[in-house]
């Protein structure tokens, strides 16, 4: 009777330690503020993984700043195309998805550079078209409203055609109603590596962009510088080097180290 | 078993049972769920890769759409420019013939310069202005495919070549995709009967049971009863037509679960758990049958036992019956002959002769009397085991040759010649001597027992080197005598066996000598052997293993005689039975002792008390007496305070003389033991040794 009670006290002492365990380990850092950050489904930046889950270099690279700044952080799936009314109207605080800074300096609040983001050209390896002037003649496709359809709306090509999807693109290339697309790197690349035999990126980069974090101009001055600095951080400490590669980029060719600061 | 035990063996049972059968059932519900996680990634995939197929078809077939359309526009903008076409009959029949539902011509503005509108839209609300606000003299062609209100339009628009504007042409589409998401699984079965719900903006789109298609969440949950709740790995749905597990996955903008029955889940676990309880169920039968089938041999042979013990029992009894019978006879008859002979002498008092004929009598049964209760307690200690064999070094030679004495004189009165033959290399070994000379007695006395006069008896003492440390006795003793029959010697050996009842009638014996004999030369790990022939003589070989005793030197005299005179020694005599102090008070003074006698231990005890130290040589302590017994008084003797309390020999004199006697003798502190009725050689030789 005796052991069975001493058996009783124990298996009730390992319950309450493992009860114990797993209070602490359910216990969360609670934050003060929270920001909501407006995100497009744009892989590896920002995307929902199959169990709804927002992943991407961007989504890692938020939680870790604005956690650091005393912020939880909420993302907000936006039509792209909706980007600037849902900034003014507070649907989102800021913008952060594989966002380019270049010729918008002025129209927005900017955290950043923090990555550099170029756009590429991909081709069919038969269309034998092997540098940038060999588009003067062709019919290039590109997703509207993204600096790649602005970089082509200042190059000579014979036709620039805009979709509102990326998978139209991809899809207009490979039924040859185009002879050639522009993108982000990163996307391009992704797309590319499906098919690798019939698909091949230029060289030649028409553009090189830098990508930051937009809040609404003459918004989150403190903040933004905040982020900012917070983003030079992790950049300096390695952090964003391990994002990024863990996604699969290659961190020499989008660093701005160096470049932007030391 | 007592129903007690049987309650708690049942109890038990119940109890390891029900823990197998929870064993099993956490097993396998561990290997369901394994086996639906793996069924859940194999169903996931199919599941994305049919979706991603279907939209990339549907996407192909949209841009294919959306290009001709493109395509439609800037042939439009290129002919107005070219025929100078800017006017709605123009559009209207260019629409016709293109089939499209409606254009509309921008200025750089975009303000409608031109429109035709087969199908009214408002372009404005659809497409927006910021996407085409960048057309106007650029390179830029834009479409876009749009649903509203339960329609779908195709538009596309392009720079205008005729001036800085654009040209915007629309077509109002039948259907949405080349696959509608409502096929995509229609008519699949997924296995286990696996249910795939996809949903998109919180309506189901498409599914394998087409039923639930273009319900919304709550329609679904209102219609089935659906009740999700989540578990550690998976998410469990509660509907009207059962449980179903599984799980919810956010993939491109869908929400898609994936569900299975329980039944299917947890198949392998329910026929595992159920074939645990038949198998346990059978193996309780098996079990039970044993157990029956060990509890039946149980008791057939206890009841065997049973009837063995009955029978040994009933045998012991009988044998009890047939030894009190025989002891009655044979206690009886010396006892008889001794008062008979005691009658006899007093009748014939003053006849010398019949006197003595008388005397030799008496001694003769009373000698009979003594052997034989020497004999039944031999047999009783041997069957006891509870005899003890000493270890001591004999010479075995002077031995044989001291019990041949007095056999011989036995042959010599029968006149039979008796013939002793030595081939023994070492002197001394390591044996019991009483139990040697007895077994040598016996069977030396028998074979003089059973010659007639003038026949022979020949005896034979032999060793056998076994190893550097052991020899084997044998020991050979022949007559021709009268033999004995084959029937006989199948129980020569055993007790009160004699092949001639005549013997149950004089003094040659209780019938326990052999059967003796047999057992102490089992005891010894020996053995022997019988060959006998009626008429013709009988032999004994017996083979005993004995130990040499190396450390002994070998002694000088071999026939020192005992001295029998006692003169100059004063001898405390302490009996408490007046005959047995007579006859020893006789012997010791016919050889010249001077005797005080003391009746009892405590007697003795105050005698040496109150004697000068050194007045008496030696104490002859009998143990058995009243008020005080030997063994006490020679303890006490021996713990006084004076110098001859140590040394004063102290003999003991008891009926007992069996190795426990002699031992428990010599703990008390006595200097040796003598058996009575004394004889006189031992007497004086163990007060010679002593002294």
């Amino acid at each position: 009777m005796k052991k069975v009670w001493l058996l009783t006290i124990i298996l009730s002492m390992m319950s309450c330690t493992l009860m114990g365990c797993q209070k602490i380990y359910n216990n969360k850092t609670e934050y003060d503020k929270t920001i909501v950050v407006g995100i497009d489904d744009f892989s590896p930046y920002s995307y929902k993984d199959e169990n709804g889950k927002y992943k991407g270099i961007d989504v890692e690279l938020a939680k870790l700043a604005f956690h650091k700044l005393g912020y939880d952080v909420t993302f907000k799936k936006i039509v792209w195309e909706d980007k600037n009314e849902n900034l003014d109207e507070g649907i989102i605080d800021c913008i952060w998805s594989c966002f380019s800074m270049n010729d918008r300096e002025d129209l927005y609040q900017w955290a950043g550079p923090y990555l550099h983001s170029d756009q590429v050209v991909a081709v069919k390896k038969e269309s034998g078209i092997q540098t940038l002037n060999d588009l003067v003649d062709k019919r290039v496709g590109v997703q509207t409203s993204t600096k790649a359809e602005a970089v082509f709306l200042n190059r000579e090509v014979k036709e620039l055609l805009c979709f509102s999807q990326t998978n139209e693109v991809f899809s207009a290339l490979s039924k040859n109603y185009v002879d050639a697309i522009c993108g982000h790197q990163a996307m391009i690349q992704d797309y590319v590596n499906t098919d690798p035999k019939t698909y091949t990126i230029l060289d030649e980069k028409p553009y090189e962009s830098i990508l930051g974090v937009a809040f609404k101009k003459g918004t989150h001055k403190k903040l933004s510088k905040q982020l900012n600095n917070e983003l030079q951080r992790l950049g300096t400490t390695g952090k964003i080097k391990k994002i990024v590669e863990k996604y699969g980029l290659n961190y020499d060719q989008v660093s701005v180290e160096g470049e932007y600061y030391e | 078993m007592s129903r007690r035990t049987s309650f708690k063996s049942i109890f038990l049972s119940l109890f390891v049972s029900c823990l197998l059968v929870l064993g099993v059932y956490s097993v396998f519900t561990r290997y369901d769920y394994r086996q639906l996680d793996n069924s859940l990634d194999n169903a996931l995939s199919f599941v994305t890769t049919r979706i991603n197929r279907c939209e990339n078809l549907n996407t192909d077939d949209r841009v294919k759409s959306l290009v001709r359309l493109v395509d439609k526009s800037n042939e439009l903008s290129r002919v107005i420019k070219d025929e100078n076409e800017l006017n709605t009959q123009f559009i209207q029949e260019y629409c016709s013939n293109q089939r499209l539902d409606g254009v509309f011509v921008l200025d750089e503005n975009l303000n409608t310069v031109l429109d035709y509108q087969e199908v009214l839209v408002t372009w404005q609300d659809m497409i927006g202005v910021d996407s085409i606000s960048n057309i106007p003299s650029s390179n830029k062609n834009y479409s876009i495919r749009v649903e509203q209100d339960g329609k779908i339009y195709d538009f596309a628009c392009v720079p205008r070549q005729d001036a800085t504007g654009i040209v915007l042409a629309y077509k109002e589409k039948e259907l949405l995709e080349a696959i509608p998401k409502e096929n995509y699984f229609k008519y699949f079965n997924f296995k286990m009967n696996g249910l795939v719900v996809v949903m998109e903006n919180d309506k189901i789109v498409s599914s394998n049971e087409t039923s639930l298609i273009s319900l919304n969440e709550k329609e679904v949950n209102k219609k089935y009863g659906v009740v999700f709740e989540n578990t550690k790995q998976f998410i469990k749905a509660t509907t009207i037509n059962g449980k179903y597990y599984g799980n919810k996955y956010d993939v491109d903008g869908y929400t898609i679960y994936i569900l299975y029955p329980q039944s299917q889940v947890f198949n392998i676990r329910t026929m595992a758990t159920w074939l645990s309880v038949i198998l346990i169920f059978i193996l309780w039968g098996v079990i039970s049958m044993i157990r029956v089938s060990m509890e039946r041999e149980k008791e057939r042979e206890n009841k065997l036992e049973l009837q063995e013990a009955v029978k040994e029992a009933q045998m012991a009894n009988a044998a009890k019956t047939n030894f009190l019978r025989r002891m009655s006879h044979d206690l009886r008859t010396p006892i008889n002959g001794i008062n008979g002979m005691i009658e006899i002498s007093r009748h014939y008092a003053g006849n010398e002769e019949k006197q003595e004929e008388c005397r030799q009598k008496i001694s003769s049964a009373s000698s009979f009397l003594l052997d034989l209760v020497n004999n039944v307690l031999d047999m009783s200690k041997l069957e006891s085991g509870t005899i003890l064999l000493e270890e001591k070094s004999v010479n075995l030679k002077r031995l044989i040759q001291d019990t041949n004495s007095v056999l011989q004189v036995q042959a010599i009165e029968k006149g039979i010649q008796f013939e002793e033959h030595f081939e023994l290399n070492h002197s001394h070994v390591l044996a019991s001597p009483i139990h040697i000379r007895q077994i040598i007695q016996n069977i030396e006395s028998n074979a003089i027992k059973y010659t007639q006069n003038g026949g022979k008896v020949e005896a034979y003492y032999k060793e056998i080197l076994i190893d550097q440390n052991t020899i084997q006795f044998e020991f050979i003793c022949k007559d021709n005598g009268i033999g004995m029959s084959e029937e006989f010697q199948k129980k020569a050996f055993e007790p009160f066996t004699q092949e001639f009842n005549d013997a149950r009638t004089s003094y040659e014996g209780s019938g326990l000598g052999l059967s003796i004999t047999n057992e102490l030369i089992k005891y010894m790990n020996g053995d022997v052997t019988l060959q006998s022939e009626l008429n013709q003589g009988s032999q004994f070989i017996v083979h005993i293993p004995l130990k040499i005793d190396t450390s002994v030197v070998e002694e000088e005299l071999d026939d020192k005689k005992v001295k029998t005179d006692l003169n100059g020694l004063h001898i405390l005599l302490v009996e408490d039975n007046e005959m047995n102090m007579e006859i020893a008070q006789f012997l010791l003074e016919k050889n010249g002792a001077k005797i005080t006698c003391a009746w009892n231990g405590q007697a003795a005890v105050d005698t040496f008390l109150k004697s000068e130290v050194g007045t008496f040589d030696v104490i002859l302590m009998d143990i058995m007496m009243p008020i005080k017994d030997g063994l006490q008084a020679t303890k006490e003797i021996r713990s006084m305070d004076r110098k001859d309390a140590q040394s004063v020999v102290i003999l003991a004199m008891s009926a007992n003389a069996f190795q426990d006697d002699i031992q428990t003798s010599l703990k008390a502190g006595m200097n040796g033991h003598l058996s009575k009725p004394l004889k006189e050689n031992d007497l004086f030789s163990m007060i010679q040794k002593n002294l």
